[in-house]
């Protein structure tokens, strides 16, 4: 046990690191690097649902009713899947509309209506003050359970009510604008998350694994005990399916619509998209902090303890154990839970209270010296009224009741506004006459059935006369109206609260007419259309009107500061103002007092204060009469352009999908942002697994160079595995950069064009064979016939006696022959050499090669045949580089264009080449005096089978074949011809090719 | 499916599965099928909530 003296100040020791880690955010956000800016602090902050209900009251609703605590954490679950839907409309309304709390968004959505408002907020206060109370009282019972007895429990509980009031007032209201955010006090929210979620794990495993031996132990031994029924749900269990659905649905629109919850998920919000993250965040941090649950009740249950305490076997199973230390973190962990909920809450509900309840009722004295700072007096009074009401709560009326009990009421108060928030933005014939109606029936139905019954209980009213008699009634007892039973108490509460809410919104909505600004509202919370900008063209007032107004509310320095900021943001002085742009003044200057004092207050302000001419009005009424008819047509064609967009979207991405080219597309830094099915196919990297990776580490093989030029290029290469790619890469326009980049498989295609080639080469020696033939022939028969001359002499030496006797003429003529022999046996190797040569299968490679060798090889070649003797070909070269090619294929593409000469000149001729340097090319002019092409035709002459030859002379791939080697060499062959005049070709190679 | 339509379904699946007639189906075993549902629940939105963002 601890001394109370000493645990009060350990209390207090706690609180001052609160105000520090909350001070110290302050500061951070202060030079511009916000630690609260971020989805991890925001989940965090969104954990003040946990509250003391959470850290001792689930544990006594296990050990009672058993499973049914875990829809308090459920709902919100649920409610997470769709809070990138609802919460994201939710939180862009409020901040374009400076809404700041539950009873302003409501009161807004319905023409700004000052009563609606007011209506919500006084549901507000009576649903939430006993559940402030809840907390306070948690705070006390803990103290005097940890510090062993009553005597200044309550005297420190009311002290420490007071502190936590103190703390909301300095990191909630130092300044009038609601709409601001409070990093530090978000800050020290979750701090105490991260407090409360260890203390409760600590707990929960000193009992699980150091009161019993771990889950299973528990959870047997429960079993087999008289509270077996706990573990299970439907009839005969303490939890009816009816009476969970109900308790699930609660608690979705708490997490929704309690004013904290408003505060931290709306308010507090500093990026929607920090909406995505929390929408898993949040419900994990509610799964981890409920692990323990069961076993700390059941633990609680078979070491003895009663149903009655076990609200508190969190904090009375380390105590009775004698570990003092982890009871006291334990304390510490239910206050973090406490008093972040009643820090936030009344803050919340002061908020709430000021704009709809007071301002309403002291703006008449606007213009009272130092009215600012008495409404910023007021609402920190305000604040300190509601925090005491929960403690008045806590020590009158509160021990009635269980944690949960209490919780529950709050939550069925609360929920009372799902029929108008929600519905309202969604379905714009929802107006304020069927809201307020709605949340009246919803709220009169409310506290007859569960709060007439708790305050007999509690025996602040008497169970006699009219109450004794609707009791004892068969159809208006509050525990089973009209006479229908069966539902459970929540359950039963919840079904006629909301029947009668939802019967009357929609019934008297559907009634009734809407009023012109209701009908805007509607628009701008169901459309999200936005604000009033250009309505009018014309305004009667002037800045320093709405400045001198702003300045009655908020104080000259801040009015000053708005006037400032707006003017800065147009770029304009005071005086340059257009009539529009007042208007787009008034209607932010308007925005900022609904931060201050709540929409419908500042609605009803500027109403008055810039009231506008007859003539003005009259403009205004027919402005919003024409948006809303145009909206209704816009609405029509945007539908149908949505259509046409979704059909497009998804027709494009077919075409890409279906592409037999894998497609890629990658940002500036190179990170891949598409990745189709053929890429996925081709690489074998799965688009999940590529998104958002580097290309360059995906795929290392691709020539890195040509991602780093910022212009459209393309290029074949070969993988280390052996395989050929045609990549090509094209800058985005868009300004933000990023390339597309198509990857095509050329390894088949290469091989089929390869065997091509050396088909066509195989084809160019055929042509040539008949006349070598002929060269070859002549020598062999000059072999031949001196072979046998030789053979004849060779005879005549053998009759012949003596080597001396042989002539001296045989010799020569032996000698000579010989000489012959071998000089024509050279001739044929050269030309059979020649012709292996060029028909060995080609490499791929490129290398520098001299164009001037390439030349003379293929001359040499074509020399020999015989049908070429009357053609003069004449070859001339002049300071020609080397150029990267692959020697093989150029020679074929000269042996083509020689052949196709040779062809064009049948009788005889000249063809002559030349070849030279042309700036940055090297250019092969092949020049004959041939039949020429007939200029019809000559456009066609490098498509693939086309020849202007007579059938079986040619293939019609020579030339194709040629256009497609030069273009992969990235050079470029034209032709220039006339019929009877002969034909030209040239060819233009780059000389510094990195291909 | 769209944005919304996703989330809305994912939203009607946790409502089904948290309720009669499931928790009658695992009616034995109802608090292990709630945790690990729970637990399953929460990682198909973190999931979706990252392909989302991703795309």
């Amino acid at each position: 046990m601890f001394a109370p003296y000493n645990l009060f100040f350990i209390v207090l020791g706690y609180l001052m690191l609160l105000f520090a880690a909350a001070y110290y955010a302050e500061k951070k956000e202060k030079t511009g690097r916000s630690v609260v800016n971020n989805p991890y602090i925001y989940s965090l902050s969104l954990a003040v649902y946990c509250t003391s209900w959470t850290f001792y009251g689930s544990v006594g609703k296990a050990a009672t009713s058993g499973l049914s605590f875990l829809t308090t954490y459920l709902g919100p679950t649920l409610m997470a899947a769709i809070w990138l839907v609802v919460l994201k409309k939710v939180v862009r309304l409020a901040k374009a509309n400076r809404i700041t709390t539950v009873s302003d968004f409501i009161g807004s959505r319905y023409g700004k209506s000052l009563f609606l408002s007011a209506l919500v907020t006084m549901v507000a206060v009576v649903g939430i003050a006993p559940y402030i109370g809840l907390q306070i009282k948690a705070i006390i019972s803990t103290f005097t359970i940890i510090s062993g007895e009553t005597k200044g429990s309550a005297a420190a509980g009311l002290f420490i009510t007071f502190i936590l009031g103190i703390f909301a007032i300095i990191f909630g209201a130092r300044r009038l604008d609601s709409s601001e955010r409070h990093g530090g006090l978000v800050f020290a929210i979750a701090f105490e998350s991260i407090v409360k979620l260890i203390a409760f794990f600590a707990v929960g495993i000193f009992v699980t694994y150091g009161l019993f031996d771990g889950f299973g132990d528990i959870f047997d031994r429960i079993k087999n005990s008289e509270h077996s029924a706990l573990l299970f749900l439907g009839a005969g269990t303490g939890t009816h399916y009816f009476e969970w659905f109900a308790l699930l649905f609660l608690s979705m629109m708490a997490i929704m619509f309690l004013p904290r919850q408003f505060q931290m998920a709306v308010v507090e919000n500093y990026d929607e998209s920090h909406i995505t993250k929390a929408a898993w965040l949040f419900p994990l941090y509610l799964f981890l902090i409920n692990i323990f649950v069961l076993p700390i009740a059941f633990g609680g249950l078979l070491l003895g303890g009663t149903e009655k305490m076990a609200d508190y076997f969190v904090l009375t199973l380390p105590l009775n154990s004698g570990e003092k230390y982890l009871s006291l973190f334990v304390f510490i962990g239910g206050f973090s839970a406490a008093t972040g909920m009643v820090i936030v809450e009344a803050l919340a509900l002061s908020t709430m209270v000021m704009n709809s309840i007071i301002m309403p009722t002291i703006v008449k004295f606007h213009e009272a010296p130092r009215f600012p700072s008495v409404v910023l007096n007021i609402k920190r009074l305000v604040i300190l009224g509601v925090v005491f009401l929960g403690y008045l709560f806590a020590t009158s009326i509160g021990e009635f009741y269980s944690l949960v009990d209490i919780g529950l009421k709050s939550f069925e108060a609360v929920s009372l506004f799902a029929p108008a928030f929600l519905l309202g933005l969604y379905w714009k014939k929802g107006n304020k006459t069927g809201a307020i109606a709605g949340l009246s029936a919803g709220f009169i139905v409310w506290f007859y059935t569960l709060i007439i019954p708790a305050m007999v209980k509690a025996g602040v009213i008497d169970n006699s006369g009219i109450i004794a008699f609707l009791s004892n009634s068969e159809m208006l007892n509050p525990g089973s109206l009209f006479g229908v039973e069966g539902l459970g108490k929540w359950g039963h509460s919840l079904f006629w609260s909301m029947l009668f809410n939802l019967m009357f919104y929609v019934g008297v909505s559907v009634l009734t007419k809407q009023s012109k600004e209701e009908e805007m509202q509607s628009l701008i919370f169901v459309e999200s259309y936005e604000s009033r900008k250009g309505l009018a063209s014309s305004g009667s007032f002037r800045v320093n009107d709405i400045e001198g107004i702003l300045a009655q509310y908020l104080g000259r320095t801040d009015a000053r500061e708005a006037m400032q900021d707006f003017l800065s943001k147009k770029n304009k002085k005071q005086d340059e103002l257009t009539a529009k742009e007042l208007f787009e003044l008034r209607d932010e200057a308007e925005k900022i007092l609904s931060g201050a004092i709540g929409s419908s207050m500042a609605a009803i302000i500027f109403e008055n204060k810039l009231v506008l001419t007859e003539k003005e009005r009259g403009e205004l009424s027919e402005s919003i009469k024409h948006i809303a008819e145009s909206l209704r047509f816009s609405r029509q064609e945007l539908a149908e352009a949505n259509r046409q967009l979704s059909y497009l979207k998804e027709f494009s991405e077919n075409i890409i999908e279906s592409a037999p080219v894998g497609i890629a597309t990658i940002d500036s830094l190179l990170r891949v942002k598409y990745w189709n099915k053929e890429i996925e196919t081709i690489t074998g990297i799965k688009k999940i697994e590529a998104f958002n990776k580097s290309i360059i580490l995906l795929l290392p093989w691709i020539p890195g160079d040509i991602l780093l030029q910022n212009e459209p290029g393309e290029r074949s290469f070969q993988t280390p595995f052996h395989k050929t790619f045609k990549i090509n890469i094209s800058p985005f326009k868009d300004p933000s950069g990023g390339y597309v980049v198509i990857l095509e498989d050329i390894t088949e295609k290469k091989k089929m064009e390869e065997q091509l080639l050396q088909t066509s080469k195989l084809a160019g020696i055929g042509k040539l064979t008949a006349g070598i033939s002929h060269e070859i022939g002549n020598p062999l028969a000059s072999i031949s016939s001196l072979v046998q001359e030789l053979k004849a002499l060779s005879s005549d030496f053998g009759v012949q006696s003596s080597e001396s006797e042989v002539k001296k003429d045989d010799m020569e003529f032996i000698n000579t022959s010989l000489k012959t022999i071998n000089s024509h046996i050279e001739r044929i190797a050269k030309i059979v050499r020649s012709l292996g040569d060029f028909a060995r299968i080609s490499s791929v490679e490129k290398t520098a090669s001299n164009i001037s060798e390439i030349l003379d090889r293929t001359i040499n070649l074509v020399k020999y045949d015989k049908r070429f003797k009357n053609i003069e070909i004449a070859a001339e070269t002049k300071n020609i580089p080397d150029v990267v090619v692959n020697s093989d294929q150029i020679q074929q593409v000269f042996l083509n264009l020689i052949l196709n000469a040779f062809d064009a000149m049948p009788e005889d001729g000249r063809l002559n080449i030349a070849a030279r340097r042309e700036g940055n090319f090297v250019e092969i002019v092949f020049s004959d005096t041939g039949t020429g092409i007939d200029e019809s035709v000559i456009g066609r002459i490098f498509d693939p089978f086309f020849t202007s030859k007579p059938l079986g002379k040619g293939t019609g791939l020579g030339l194709s074949i040629c256009y497609g080697i030069i273009r992969e060499h990235n050079g470029t062959i034209t032709v220039k011809s006339k019929k009877g005049k002969g034909t030209t070709f040239v060819i233009r190679l780059p000389v510094n090719s990195n291909v | 499916m769209k944005n919304t339509e996703i989330w809305i379904f994912i939203f009607i699946l946790g409502l089904l599965g948290l309720n009669w007639p499931f928790l009658e189906v695992f009616h034995t075993e109802v608090t292990t099928y709630l945790f690990i549902f729970w637990l399953l629940f929460i990682g198909l939105i973190a999931y979706v909530s990252r392909k989302k963002l991703e795309s």
